[in-house]
Order: structure tokens, then sequence, then C-alpha cells
């Protein structure tokens, strides 16, 4: 039985991305365990290996600096400051029976997970055969990624395969059962960041919701690198909505960010622009671990084969202004859409209404913040695109939208927080806050 | 109020999640007893099944190619293929003539092709260049509507025919058709290398052949065919210039000219034997030896006698606008 669910699979990833998560929260200051820890392996390793030191050797070291960083430094910061500073800051909306509910969608989702094969395309066309690559290759620019097998979308970021192909490494195996529960992790740590920093409704209902939880294209049970991205996203902008945001926590939600997708490095642009309006003058330290990540991808990319992505070109924009009608309905459609995302993107628009109405302007700037630019860059790929528009918006819309959900979710939190309070409504004007010693 | 906004949210979330959730979970628990690989085969029916078999017949890290019969249509195949089947290295070549063309430049690539056709079976197959090609011919004949001639025989030669690829795009092949009166065996046997294949005739049910020499010797070559049934049977044969989509018909020959044979001028001149020994022959005055079975490739002059032994039958070939022109010698019915 234990072979039939891939235990070890299993185990290692719940055992080795939260200890090297929770090595890092002991540096940084706390982080959710297993997305800073999913983060950070895949920063790590694959900076080491575009070095060209050695896969496994890097991760024995890398296992073992996490443990010794653990066990030596539990002294000197203790958990009630991981508990306190974790959601300071922001609205809180916990109850038992939402925890029940959250409960249950975790377990659904390992239960399916455990068992039903992966039946989406990018995630075993692409990101899968990848991670395959890597954990056979034991390297990221080996014979694979230079034309010996059809690698398509050679280019595409590693963040996931990469830690995918650790566990593959770890189990031995490149059968893809010892990794699903991998992408259903990515969506069970971002929930249960969700209900840490907005409150426990959300994280149920962000694990409920169809996109999320089911859509055969993208959902936890696929292995796209959706979710883990808006993972990142959520968590470098649950970081700037805290009370005392550090930079060097959102610095490394921005490099995780950069390293897991095509879309990840303009998204760390527009997260390091929010970053740069609230955090100031600390600014400048958020971009060292982007700088990092950005080298390395761009270092690898340069020694890899071309990708045979269809480049978009923006110069074809001012050609191209009468697909914008197109773009814009197709994407309002799918935001619309029920089947997919419930009625989340109208709540995220009333909140956003709401918000603008009392003047509450730091939570609309980094929830928003976050959302606009990058969805204008996605209405302007799909009018650029060489592609029909209603194909490739009905292709890739709801997957994209994934990417959003973190900061939604802030938005509609932030909003509903005061609605029991109307003499609370008055404006309240945003001011930057100032990061108080630790 | 923020609990019943939320709750709403939620409610929305899993009314629509619901009812896919209860047939995920359906599914798992349908499939929890299951070995792997045997949830992997009921997912992807016979697709996985037969992706399972052609890994099994891979050596370890043999690489494959992958190819699709019509991309809109067979890639996804191709594409999973490429997935399940990693780590052997895979290329993807988007025609047979791409996959040539690679392979003249470059004779280490793949020597099996992973092939999808989805208008054949869902199932990827494990196949040669020569496979793939010999369905591609067989789908589409150059002669429209192939009737046999009006004669009947139990035993002929057909004195050219050939398998044989040129630049990409152009092939060309003998595309023949027989029929019989009555049920009959068709033994059909090409020379020189002498392989042989026998066909069953249902009465009045024409057998179509789309490549002669690939349906008798699984391979590409050019010589010449014997045919011998065990009832009369009609035929017709052609050799076809594919890349022009030209058709010349093929005499069907029961007996030998006598020698001397007169043929016309061409670019060759061709003199073959049908003997089982080795003959000798002179040709515009030269002296040349023919092997037994064999169709031999002689310079030829402007007008070309063929003296000697016998029994041979001489003729000559040459184009006028790419296309094919022979010439038979005198006397030939």
């Amino acid at each position: 039985m234990a072979g039939r669910l891939a235990v070890t699979g299993l185990l290692f990833t719940l055992l080795w991305f939260p200890l090297i998560g929770l090595a890092v929260s002991r540096i940084a200051g706390p982080m959710n365990l297993f997305l800073a820890g999913a983060g950070a392996n895949a920063l790590v390793l694959f900076t080491a290996s575009v070095l060209h030191v050695p896969l496994i050797p890097t991760m024995i070291a890398l296992g073992l600096v996490s443990a010794a960083i653990v066990v030596f430094r539990r002294r000197t910061m203790g958990d009630r400051r991981f508990r306190l500073s974790g959601q300071a800051g922001l609205p809180v909306l916990h109850s038992r029976t939402a925890d029940i509910a959250m409960g249950a969608a975790v377990v659904w989702l390992f239960f399916v997970s455990a068992i039903l094969p992966l039946t989406d395309y990018d995630g075993r066309a692409f990101w899968l055969l990848k991670a395959k690559a890597i954990a056979h290759e034991r390297s990221v620019d080996g014979p694979f990624f230079h034309g010996s097998t059809v690698s398509p979308r050679n280019e595409y970021p590693l963040l996931v395969p990469m830690d995918a192909a650790t566990v593959m490494i770890a189990v031995r195996d490149t059968d893809e059962r010892h990794v699903r529960w991998l992408y259903a992790m990515f969506a069970v740590a971002l929930a249960f960041e969700v209900r840490r920093r907005i409150g426990g409704w959300y994280g149920a209902l962000l694990l409920c919701l169809p996109q999320i939880a089911v859509h055969p294209e993208g959902s936890a049970l696929s292995a796209y690198s959706d979710i883990a991205l808006a993972a990142f996203v959520a968590c470098a902008v649950f970081e700037l909505a805290r009370d005392s945001p550090d930079p060097w926590r959102f610095g490394l939600w921005v490099a995780f960010t950069l390293l897991t997708k095509n879309e990840g490095l303009p998204f760390a642009l527009t997260l390091l622009a929010v970053g740069a309006v609230v955090l100031r003058t600390r600014a400048a330290v958020t971009a060292l671990p982007a700088i990092v990540a950005a080298a390395s991808l761009f270092l690898w990319r340069s020694r890899i084969d071309p990708s045979d992505e269809a480049i978009f070109s923006l110069r074809d924009l001012p050609h191209r202004l009468d697909q914008l009608d197109d773009a814009l309905l197709g994407v309002g459609r799918h935001m619309l859409a029920i089947r997919n995302w419930g009625v989340l993107w109208i709540a995220v628009a009333a909140a956003i209404v709401i918000l603008a109405w009392r003047r509450r302007w730091h939570p609309l700037v980094i929830g928003a913040g976050a959302i606009a630019p990058m969805l204008a860059l996605y209405i302007i790929m799909y009018m650029v695109s060489n592609w029909r528009t209603e194909d490739l918006i009905n292709s890739s819309a709801p997957r994209l939208l994934t990417h959003f959900v973190g900061p939604a979710l802030l938005l509609i939190g932030e909003c509903l927080c005061e609605l029991p309070e109307p003499s609370k409504k008055r404006a309240i004007p945003w001011t930057p806050r100032v990061q108080t010693a630790p | 109020m923020r609990q019943a906004v939320v709750g709403i949210l939620f409610a929305a979330a899993l009314w629509t999640s619901l009812p896919r959730m209860t047939r995920l979970a359906l599914d798992a628990a349908k499939f929890a007893r299951l070995a792997p690989e045997e949830r992997m085969e009921r997912v992807f029916g016979s697709y996985y099944t037969s992706i399972l078999r052609i890994r099994s017949q891979l050596r370890a890290d043999e690489p494959v190619g992958l190819s699709a019969r019509l991309v809109e249509r067979d890639i996804n195949g191709v594409v999973f293929a490429n997935y399940y089947l990693y780590p052997h290295p895979t290329r993807y070549y988007g025609s047979l003539d791409e996959y040539r063309s690679t392979v003249i430049s470059d004779p280490s690539q793949p020597k099996r092709i992973v092939r999808m056709d989805l208008s054949r079976t869902p199932e990827a197959r494990l196949m040669t260049y020569l496979d793939i090609r010999r369905e591609e011919m067989s789908e589409t004949r150059v002669v429209r509507d192939p009737k046999p001639g009006a004669g009947a025989f139990r035993e002929c030669i057909v004195p050219i025919v050939l398998a044989i690829d040129g630049q990409p795009g152009n092939a060309w092949v003998t595309e023949g058709v027989i029929v019989s009166e009555v049920d009959a065996a068709v033994t059909m046997t090409f020379f020189p290398g002498g392989e042989s294949k026998t066909i069953a005739l249902r009465a009045r049910q024409p057998l179509f052949l789309g490549d002669v020499v690939y349906a008798v010797a699984s391979r590409l070559d050019v010589g010449w065919l014997r045919l011998t049934a065990t009832a009369p049977v009609r035929a017709g044969f052609w050799y076809v210039n594919r890349g022009l989509a030209h058709a010349v018909s093929l005499p069907l020959v029961e007996a030998m000219p006598p020698l001397p044979q007169r043929v016309a001028g061409g670019e060759r001149l061709w003199v073959l034997n049908p003997a089982d020994r080795a003959v000798e022959v002179v040709v515009n005055g030269e002296r040349h030896a023919i092997d037994a079975h064999a169709l031999a490739v002689l310079a030829s002059a402007e007008h070309n006698e063929v003296a000697g032994e016998g029994p041979v039958l001489a003729f000559s070939a040459r184009k006028e606008n790419g296309r094919e022109i022979f010439q038979w010698p005198e006397g030939l019915q």
C-alpha cells in the first residue's frame, strides 16, 4: 500500500522543505515553512547547479546546514515571536468551523493526489519532464537542455521542477506519483498562509475555489507552477501588508517568484515597485535576493538551447489595438466564470471600490498594486500574441488569474475587516509604516 | 456580517467545486486498490499500455524519434510519449521527409520512431521509417482507379519494380492490382533478392498494392517481380513517380521475346535475366555476363541491339520533364 501511495515522497516532502523553511525562518524571521523551504531549496540548488557545483553534495550540505541552523539558533529566536509577528497588522478571521472545512479540503486534496495520476497538459509536457531530466542528469544544463531530448519550453524557470527533482533524487525514482504531493502542498501551504494572515475561512475558501481544487489545467491536482507562483506572490504581498514588513523576507519571496515562471520576472519587478513604495529607503535590500535569482536565471539561459516559445513583441502593440476589446472581454468573462472562480472576482472588484471609497490606500496600493500591472501585462500579451486571442485566453486565463489570488483575498479581507463597525468608515489616510527595531 | 460575506464566497466556491470533488474522490476510492501502473492504464487506456510496450521494446538509453501523422490531431500523443518515455533521448520529426533528410546528414539519428496516428489507432506505435512510409504510401495511391489488364495468366514477370526515395517530396514506388475470378493464392517473388510473399485472393475482390516492393521485401530496392498464381489472375502494375504524381503502366511478360532484341535508345539500358543461371549477352557488340535473376543496368546507345543466349528481356528508360518513358523491345506483347 505504501508503494502504491508513494509515502516516501510524501514524507520527504513534508520533512525536507519545512526543515529548510524553518532554517530560513530562523535567519530571516517567520515565514511559511513549506513555501520558504521550497523556494530556498530551489534557489540554492539552482544557483549551485548553474555554477556547476554537483547537485547531490549541495543537497546534502543544504540539509546539514539547515539542520544545524534549526538546532543552534533555536534559543535566539523564541516561538512566541513567530506567532506574534506572523499575524500582526492584518485582521484575522478564524473559526473552528472554518478550520474543519479547511482540514476536510486538505484531506480530500491529499487523498486524491495520492491516487489519481496527473492528466494535465503543461505539467507533464513541460514542467515534470524538466524535473525528471534534472533528477536523471543531476544538472540543470545537461544534455536534456541541449537538445538530446525534445524539451518544449526549454527556458522555463526551474524552481518547481528543481523541488520536484529534489524529491525524485531523494526517493530514487522519477515516477510522478512521488511528487504529486508537492503540488498539493503548494496549495495547502498557500491556504495556511492565507489562514494565518487573513483568516480561517479565507484559507478554506482558497482550497475550495474550483480553479485551485479541481480544474484539470492548473489546479493543485496538476503539475503546473501557477499555484506555486501564486503562493510566493501572496507571501510577498502579505509581507508588505504587515505592520513592520521585513525587506529581507520580502526580497526572498520576490526572488522565489522570479524563479518560478516566465511571468515571475515582470511580477518580481511589479512587487519590487510596490515594495519600494511601502519600504522606502529599506527597499534597496529587497532587490539583492532577486538579483541573485535573476543572475542565475539569465546565466543558465545563456548556456542552454533557446526555447521554442513564440516571442511576443510589445512593438506589435500599436498594430494590435483592435484586439483590446477581445482581450478585455475574454479576461473579464473568465473572471466572472463561476465554474472556475465562484464569485471571488466579483467580491474583489467590490472590495476595491469599497476600499477606495473609504480611502484606505495602504491595502489598495499593496493588493491592487500587485494585481493591476500584471493583469494589464497579461491583456497586452493576449493582444500581441500570434495565437487566436480567444483560444489563448481560454487556455491560459483561468490559470493566470490564479497568480492574483493572494492579493485578491487580502483586498477582500481588508475590506471586510471593518464592516461591522460603521464608525470606522472614516477616511484613513495611508502613511508609510516605519520599521521598528526588532 | 463578515462571516456572512465570507460564507457566501465560500459557499459559491464549494457549490461549483463539490460535484467535481466528489467525482474525483469516488475515482480515487475506486483506484485505491490498484497498482500505480494499473491506475495509469485505467485513466489513459490503451495509449498508456502501448507506451509500456514501447518502453519494454526499447533498449536502455536508445534514442527514439517522435512523429505525428497529422499534427493538429496527433501531437498530444507525441508530447506525452516524450514525457512517459523519458529518459530515452527523443527527437521530433515534423514529417517523414524531415526524418529522411536528417538521417542523410546524420546517420546517428534514431532508428525507430514512436508514431501517433489517431486515424488508425489511439495507441502509440514503435515503427521504422519504412513502416511509416509504407502506411503513407498505401493511404494515397497515384493511380486513382487501377484496372487490371484483360488477359488472365498463372505466371508472369513485371520487368521493373522499385521502391526508392529521392529528394524530399520525391519517391518512386510500384502500385499494382490483382484480381481473380475464383478464390486463389498469388505468390509474388522479388528479384534479385528472392524474397516472396503469398497472398490469398477472394473471388472478384481486387487486391490493391500501394508499394509492391515493400509489401514483398520490406525494404527499398529496385528489381523485378515474378507472379505465380494457383488460378488464372488478371493484374496491372504501374511505375509511379509520387513527386510528380505520374504513373506509367508496366507490361506483364509471360514469355521473353526472342533474341536479338532491338530497343530504342534511352539514358539507361536494362537487361533482365529471369533464369536460374547466369547468361551471356552481346549488347551493341559488347559481351556482358548477366547473373541469374539479375536486372543489369548498362550504358545505352541511340539504338540498342541485344543478342546472345536467352532468355533475357532488354528495355531502356529515359526522362522527359522528369517523367519516365520506357522503351520495350519490338515484339513484346
